[in-house]
């Protein structure tokens, strides 16, 4: 299948449809979740999208208003009223390219906005998926939430204030502002006008009922309801969250029942292939693609209109993060950064967000820590070198910080504010011992040696693991000449990075293992500023830091670029 | 009898990797790995089993760290 993606009203929309193969004429609008569990969700559906496409669909998915690489933020006013106007106009876009059904797949929130929706215009067919009775259940569900997690987060400051305006519903490091929460609340869901939808499909959340209210606010609509499962795998951490083979099974044979008497073949027009989207400020925001090592590299460029600094940031995913960042703090820093005239690129790596990979994020922590994933990272860098940046920052929260850290140590970095870095050196010597190990045993058995000569073993993989390894120990030895004790890898590569004229800023939460993980690499050597965030998690949830947060990455003004 | 009851749903929803027969009313359900977001699962099951609301107050992980705590709550829901 093919992706396209274009700003529409606000949105970044990605279109998913058959490269090749028979279009059946349905277009299916994919509404998301919101919040969180948008940042959880996402990497699943893009690949129900892609399911869906396989089996002749045009499958739209859109970023809401205030989330992801769209326009406007959380505390914007009239968030809902854009999400409502999106949904219509995204309807009548894919009526207008040709589309002769209309589907609307609402997940969670989403749901609540596609039985909205027919309040105003028609379609034929409604899937929601875990969708809650009301806003105000939803909101319900999203404050416990919150609270059942927040145990996760250490006591505030005393001297800072957390409390967020009365009404606002605060949720997994996201926000509902007090207007947002109360335009869910009061959100109409029905009845749903009879001649405006043809038909629905309701699957509940796992191992629950379908709320009898959502069934009430359908009318005389033919209903039928699937039994709730995968909702759950769907909304998980997002390096982990996966989606149902089942229920995607469920959706699509649901989806295709009433056209397999039609199998004329249907022309519905594509995407523009790239847009921008204009922002207050003097700002605007473009898709970047690239060629990267497991297909497609996506990213977001955010720059001043006319951009005359050349001072680039470079943002990479937190996780199975996409790349609007943890909380979406990537997109606000962007964006601040560009208000301050300075551009930057937030990158998906491979596997995660909108970039070609594995379709599920990682299904172990390793992954996130590839070889592999750094080399698109670098790529990245070098892109913004193209594009004109004389200087480049970097930051990067987890696995983003190994990111950071370890494309700081390949080119020149400026500044690198890595975030809660777990890792900065992925086992590299058990690695390296690997694959030496490997070697040694290989040396005396044909088999491997015709594996490793008919490329069925990475020769190159193999031949840096032994060059890894050799360093390592090359330096060891020379420590150990100077009589010092050996450095850990990680110590080497944080010197190599400090002595390299970078500034290094490592930010940890408080009580985050990412500390620990300093102290046993580093002991007493030489160590980077380490500025520590008191009373937050190792994503950063609680919203009251984030202002905090986004003046540690933005940092100063630059001073102006002689011309 | 609440507590099989609860102890079923906590097991269905909360899929933790143990039989419910290794789930006592006291054993704290969090360090057999419960995760808040199957909490709120756990929590709109209970709902829909008692037909009961559970109240802001009582959104807490003390509410759900045990069979009993979730057992006593609900008692608590229905006869009020």
């Amino acid at each position: 299948m093919s992706r396209r993606r274009a700003h529409a009203n606000g949105s970044l929309v990605v279109e998913t449809r058959p490269d090749d193969g028979v279009l059946n004429g349905t277009g299916v609008l994919l509404l998301p979740p919101m919040g969180y569990e948008d940042t959880s969700s996402y990497r699943p559906l893009r690949t129900l999208a892609g399911r869906l496409a396989d089996a002749g669909f045009v499958v739209w998915r859109i970023d809401w208003p205030g989330l992801g690489d769209a326009s406007g933020e959380a505390w914007d006013p009239d968030l809902v009223p854009r999400c409502q106007q999106l949904v219509q106009h995204c309807l009548a876009s894919l009526r207008e390219a040709g589309c002769t059904r209309l589907a609307v797949l609402g997940v969670r929130a989403g749901g609540l906005f596609a039985l909205n929706a027919l309040q105003q215009t028609t379609f034929d067919d409604l899937l929601l998926w875990g969708t809650p009775a009301s806003g105000k259940r939803l909101l319900r569900e999203e404050r416990a939430f919150h609270q059942l997690a927040a145990k996760a987060f250490a006591n505030p400051p005393s001297d800072v204030d957390t409390r967020l305006p009365d009404g606002s519903v605060e949720a997994g490091g996201f926000v509902y502002s007090p207007q947002t929460a109360a335009d869910l609340a009061s959100l109409q869901l029905g009845p749903v006008p009879d001649g405006h939808l043809g038909r629905a499909l309701l699957i509940p959340r796992d191992g629950t009922a379908v709320p009898r209210k959502l069934k009430a606010a359908l009318g005389t609509v033919p209903i039928e309801e699937a039994e709730g499962h995968g909702l759950t795998d769907l909304l998980e951490d997002p390096y982990k969250a996966g989606l149902s083979a089942s229920t995607t099974a469920t959706l699509i044979g649901w989806l295709q029942r009433p056209l397999q008497a039609d199998t004329r073949a249907a022309t519905v027009r594509r995407l523009p292939s790239s847009t921008t989207l204009q922002l207050a400020g003097d700002i605007e925001e473009e898709v970047w693609t690239a060629a990267g090592g497991a297909g497609e590299l996506v990213g977001i460029v955010c720059r001043p209109h006319k951009c005359k600094n050349s001072a680039w940031t470079v943002f990479f995913n937190a996780g199975g993060v996409r790349r609007s960042g943890p909380n979406r703090l990537w997109t606000q820093a962007a964006r601040a950064l560009a208000r301050q005239g300075r551009p930057s690129l937030r990158l998906d790596v491979r596997d995660v967000g909108d970039s070609d990979g594995v379709e599920h994020p990682h299904t172990n922590l390793e992954a996130m820590y590839a070889e592999e994933s750094v080399r698109d990272a670098v790529a990245a860098y070098d892109a913004v070198l193209q594009m004109g940046a004389s200087t480049v920052d970097v930051v990067g929260l987890c696995s983003g910080a190994f990111l950071g850290m370890n494309v700081a140590a390949r080119r020149p970095v400026r500044r690198a504010v890595l975030f809660n870095g777990l890792a900065f050196v992925w086992d590299d010597d058990a690695r390296a011992s690997g694959f030496t190990a490997h070697i040694r045993g290989s040396l005396l058995d044909r088999r491997r040696w015709k594996r490793l000569l008919t490329g069925r073993i990475d020769a190159r993989a193999l031949l840096r693991a032994v060059l890894s390894k050799g360093r390592i120990r090359a330096g060891d030895a020379v420590d150990r000449l100077r009589g010092r004790p050996p450095q850990s890898a990680v110590a080497r590569l944080i010197s190599a990075v400090m002595a390299s004229g970078a500034q290094l800023q490592l930010v940890s939460s408080a009580g985050d293992p990412s500390i620990a993980y300093l102290d046993r690499q580093l002991g007493e050597g030489p160590r980077p500023p380490l500025h520590i965030l008191t009373g937050v998690d190792h994503t950063i949830r609680p919203v009251w830091s984030h202002g905090s947060v986004l003046e540690l990455i933005v940092g100063p003004p630059l001073p102006p670029e002689s011309p | 009898m609440i507590n099989d009851r609860v102890r079923q749903i906590v097991i269905q929803q909360g899929q933790l990797p143990v039989d419910a027969s290794q789930v006592a009313d006291t054993t704290d359900l969090y360090a057999l790995g419960l995760s808040s977001l199957r909490t709120v699962n756990i929590m709109l099951a209970l709902e829909d089993e008692f037909d009961v609301e559970f109240p802001d107050e009582l959104l807490s992980r003390r509410t759900f760290e045990s069979v009993l705590s979730i057992a006593e709550a609900i008692e608590d829901l229905v006869d009020n």
